[in-house]
């Protein structure tokens, strides 16, 4: 007997609990994720609404999209919205995750603290965030004390589209950065000390330690996380929704608030069915292009 | 040992996957399985077919009503089904109230709507529109309904090319509420009620008397600049103009870019833009409520929490007539039968009707949460008459503009919302938000 057939035998049985352990969740993920998808491809060519299906549409529904301004419209508002948090998202938690990195007394407490509006649920920091933000609210409370504001003078932060813009970026910023930075936190730990040890005896100071050691580790996981946030970031939808509900005049108002209003408001479900394929394709796009992008820049640099 | 594990593992799998299954399969069926505990068991759908009028019929009712509004309907089942011991059982459902008319549209289409349901005014050609609710003259006739006691104006909402598709329960016209103490101390109130003069002049000179005698920290007008309270005094305002209708007759064309449409968005901009009302005034309903406003130009459901608050005093009436007839914004509360694709239940649809008529024609008991009631007979009733303020502000249901009947109303409405605001928020000027306003419910009604 030789051990080989043996230890084959045994990989199978793993292959076997393994399948049985994935079961449930591919279960549930064919039943309440593939099949939707497909059945909406099917939905998306049709008319239908809310009472179901009312007869063939064939492109008709694409083709409307993609005349229609308020469409791309919409999406250029969660472009925007991209270009606005991405970076925040990226450099905010990644230079919060270094400070608690170092040896910092009462940094456990910190971390929770940054952590903390990320376990808050999108109703409970978006109704903070108004009482906070409206005209007699807080901030302008605080500016007005602090002088910034003159006594009579009010800023009206969810009001005037720019305004908007910043405190829909500052709010998703303050919400969902803390798993980014948890995130960063494990990837700088994982990266042995000695390595600093060595640079800082041959004399790198803390500028060369991140540039030299520290980014090149942390590599993967910031193509990773970029990625993430990108795709994270165009799906936004709830905070706006429940913040400025797409206003003032849908200048803030994002292309899944646009998709949710045509399906439930305008009861067009085929349409917005469709909608929802063109930017699903859109973000199957942006992130190949994205993985491309890092990978390709991976390979000059080895 | 090994062998049998696998086996039980897998087993359980087995069974978890079926039961997920059949859990998803047997949702559509529900409510006919859900046992009912008033009735004797065995089945329960043949049953109701062949009864006789000595049993007892049971009917599921949705609405949407939340907080004060909520738990006065539940008071009215209640009382209902007290009365009708034996005979009617209502089992009412309250849905969350943005979720309602999906949850309404999507149970019709599965089979699984309730015997009755509440729709508003303004969503019923939506409604009727897409088959969801089923004409009511035949069942209305059989169970004694007398259309010619309702209040026509409130009625008309609800007949679509001549035929009765809901029975009203109520109309909540925008209402003009008024501080009775600060006016008081400015000397701004004779005989209890506001001294405005008449016109547009009169309103602003009115609100202008309020800003400069008022104490510090109290607004003269409650009127915020976004959102739905100043397009409804918008459209209030269009109708006190005898503006022509929202809609051409092919219910394309948006008519509402016209002299009268301007006049009304001018004078309201007017109050914004000269600082005459304090813009974004948020909660102006419960700075009222504080004693902190005036004026207050809101919805009547307001009235009953306004009443319960310790220290305010406080009117209502229609809204002032500015312009050349008294108008107002307004909507209402039907009772509507959602249609049943797997057959009707004629005793089901009767029990329906009975309960909607009983409760129009007590419906003073509805109004003590603001709303005016439909019925004749229950505006005289004893039980209304001894309401104070309702009486003072009843004539706007018979004032009050309803919305034009299409099916797109509520997402046209939402764009007019939205394009009027720009106007209010100094974004756009007047003529550039009523040409906005008009192209983007032109798209939608073009679909």
């Amino acid at each position: 007997m030789n051990k080989a057939p043996q230890n084959q035998r045994r990989k199978g049985n793993h292959n076997g609990v393994a399948a049985i352990f994935l079961t449930p969740y591919f279960a549930f993920f064919i039943v309440f994720s593939i099949v939707p998808i497909f059945y909406g491809l099917y939905v998306s060519f049709h008319k239908w609404t809310l009472a179901g299906k009312q007869g063939f549409a064939g492109l008709d529904n694409y083709l409307y999209a993609i005349k229609d301004p308020d469409f791309w419209a919409s999406l250029g508002h969660t472009g925007y919205f991209v270009l606005l948090s991405t970076p925040l998202l990226i450099l905010v938690p990644f230079a919060l995750s270094l400070i608690l990195d170092a040896k910092l007394k009462g940094r456990t407490f910190l971390r929770t603290v940054y952590f903390m509006p990320n376990i808050l649920s999108v109703a409970v920091i978006s109704f903070v965030w108004i009482f906070i933000l409206r005209s007699d609210g807080l901030l302008n409370t605080l500016l007005r004390e602090i002088g910034i504001l003159g006594q009579e003078q009010e800023l009206f932060w969810l009001d005037e589209p720019k305004l908007a813009w910043i405190s829909l970026v500052l709010i998703t910023t303050w919400w969902t950065q803390g798993f980014n930075m948890i995130m960063f936190l494990t990837g700088l730990q994982d990266i042995p000390t000695d390595q600093y040890e060595a640079a800082t005896i041959d004399g790198a100071n803390a500028w060369k330690r991140l540039v030299y050691i520290t980014l090149p580790a942390m590599r993967q996981l910031l193509i990773l996380i970029t990625v993430l946030t990108v795709i994270a970031s165009s799906k936004v939808f709830g905070q706006v929704f429940l913040v400025t509900k797409g206003g003032p005049a849908n200048e803030t108002r994002t292309i899944i608030q646009y998709i949710y209003e045509t399906g439930f408001r305008s009861n067009e479900l085929g349409l917005s069915t469709a909608m929802s394929f063109m930017f699903f394709v859109m973000l199957i796009v942006l992130s190949f292009l994205q993985f491309k992008f890092f990978n390709r820049k991976s390979d000059q640099g080895e | 040992m090994k062998g049998i594990k696998r086996y039980l593992a897998l087993l359980s799998c087995v069974f978890l996957i079926t039961s997920i299954v059949s859990a998803c399969s047997s949702t559509s069926n529900s409510n006919e399985n859900k046992p009912s505990e008033s009735q004797p068991s065995g089945s329960q759908q043949n049953e109701s077919a062949s009864k006789n009028d000595g049993e007892k019929v049971s009917i599921t009712f949705w609405n949407m009503f939340g907080g004060g509004d909520g738990a006065i309907m539940t008071e009215i089942v209640k009382k209902f089904n007290e009365e009708h011991k034996g005979k009617i059982e209502v089992k009412a459902m309250t849905q969350d109230w943005g979720q309602f008319y999906t949850k309404l549209q999507t149970a019709v289409a599965g089979g699984t709507a309730p015997d009755l349901a509440i729709s508003h005014a303004s969503k019923l050609s939506e409604l009727v529109e897409a088959g969801v609710v089923v004409p009511m003259d035949a069942a209305a006739d059989a169970n004694g309904v007398d259309w010619s006691s309702f209040n026509q104006n409130i009625l008309s909402s609800t007949i679509f090319n001549d035929v009765h598709y809901a029975i009203p329960l109520d109309a909540h016209p925008l209402i003009f509420y008024y501080n009775k103490k600060i006016l008081r101390d400015l000397n701004l109130l004779v005989d209890d009620k506001p001294a405005i003069e008449p016109g547009p002049d009169g309103f602003v000179n009115f609100l202008k008397k309020i800003k400069e005698g008022a104490p510090k920290g109290v607004s003269n007008l409650g009127l915020n600049s976004k959102g739905e309270t100043p397009y409804r005094l918008w459209w209030a305002l269009y109708n006190q103009l005898n503006g022509p209708e929202m809609l051409d007759a092919s219910g394309t064309k948006v008519m509402i870019n016209n002299e009268q449409g301007k006049k009304a968005a001018e004078f309201l901009n007017g109050l914004f833009k000269d600082g005459i009302v304090r813009k974004n005034q948020e909660n102006s309903s419960e700075e009222f409520q504080a004693g902190k406003v005036a004026l207050l130009l809101d919805g009547v459901w307001s009235t009953s929490s306004f009443e319960t608050t310790k220290d305010l005093e406080f009117g209502a009436m229609p809204v002032p007539q500015i312009y050349d007839k008294p108008a107002t914004w307004i909507d209402s509360h039907t009772f509507v039968l959602p249609k049943q694709k797997k057959g009707e239940d004629q005793n089901k649809i009767n029990a329906a009707i009975e309960f909607a008529k009983w409760v129009t024609d007590h419906a003073a008991i509805w109004s003590q949460a603001g709303h005016i009631p439909t019925t004749t007979a229950a505006i005289n009733s004893d039980a209304f008459k001894e309401m104070p303020l309702r009486q003072d502000y009843l004539q706007a249901a018979t004032d009050g503009a309803y919305l034009p009947q299409t099916p797109k109303m509520w997402p046209i409405k939402d764009q007019l919302v939205q394009a009027l605001e720009g106007i209010w928020q100094g974004r756009s000027s007047v003529d550039q938000g009523l040409d906005n306003a008009v192209k983007s419910m032109e798209k939608l009604l073009s679909r």
